[in-house]
């Protein structure tokens, strides 16, 4: 796939991931990869610029006695997974022009 | 190499790099390693698979100036698609709400510091019988209840003002393209 296309994609993938429950790093790469290929040093920079824009807010907590940061999408990440559907729409109707 | 040789070397390299926050990437890292061998993967493996810190340092970098050129790409689609109507609209809009918020949340702020310190002078000029303290007490109460009020009211409009900012755009944009819309019909 484009790597142009992919990079956008992937903060809709991330976005995406928390829609249900909040997440953290390494589930994050997990859930993802088996559809889309992530590395760990990709996600970094898409985990901190969704929190940056406020799509994502994190929140520290205890797990087996170490402190894991966890990610959860904010009321404004939701309405970006929402807009990015009518995007989708639009996209689908010029590829299905593109490839008709 | 083991997670401390990797995430020693990936300390050097970030600040030979000059990338910010290196404490928060050295964490990011140290969790996924401390997840990935809580999953019972192997820690020499995932290190190999987490990459060559120069790499990974190099992504960070590529990545930084991809955002750059998208912010810049976006910044010029902004002022492209959005014409000079809309974004005087939306700004005087966005300023408009940003105001008032603003000022309802500093008077609340005002009105609760009233309160809190018309009621300590009353508790202090004159010996008070025990349930007027008490009442006193829930009128302080109050006070600082409006106070926190209007201090989170204003935090919270200048957390969420370019958020606001850019929905104001959207709307007015959508607006618009309606009306001219109709116009052209």
């Amino acid at each position: 796939m484009d790597a142009q296309l992919k990079k956008g994609l992937l903060d809709l993938m991330v976005l995406a991931s928390l829609k249900y429950n909040d997440s953290y790093g390494y589930k994050i790469i997990q859930d993802i990869s088996s559809i889309m290929d992530i590395s760990e040093s990709t996600l970094y920079p898409i985990l901190k610029r969704l929190e940056k824009q406020t799509l994502v807010k994190t929140y520290n907590a205890t797990h087996n006695s170490r402190i894991r940061k966890y990610y959860q999408i904010t009321a404004s990440g939701n309405d970006k997974l929402s807009q990015s559907n009518e995007d989708f729409q639009e996209i689908k109707r010029l590829y299905d022009f593109i490839l008709r | 190499m083991d997670k401390r040789t990797f995430l020693r070397n990936l300390r050097e390299e970030l600040k030979r790099k000059k990338i910010k926050d290196i404490e928060t990437v050295i964490y990011y890292y140290d969790e996924l390693i401390q997840d990935a061998l809580e999953n019972f993967e192997n820690e020499e493996d995932f290190i190999n698979k987490l990459g060559d810190p120069s790499q990974i340092v190099q992504q960070f970098k590529s990545d930084e100036k991809f955002i750059d050129r998208i912010k810049e790409v976006n910044l010029n689609s902004i002022r492209g698609l959005v014409g000079t109507s809309v974004q005087i609209i939306s700004s005087i809009i966005h300023i408009f709400i940003i105001f008032v918020i603003s000022v309802t949340g500093g008077s609340i702020v005002v009105a609760g510091g009233g309160i809190i310190i018309q009621s300590l002078a009353y508790l202090i000029t004159e010996s008070r019988s025990i349930p007027e303290i008490l009442a006193i007490t829930g009128v302080l109460m109050v006070g600082s209840g409006l106070v926190l009020l209007g201090i989170n009211m204003v935090k919270v409009v200048i957390d969420l003002s370019n958020n606001l900012k850019l929905k104001i755009i959207r709307k007015t944009k959508d607006y618009l393209k309606k009306k001219e819309g109709y116009e052209n019909e």
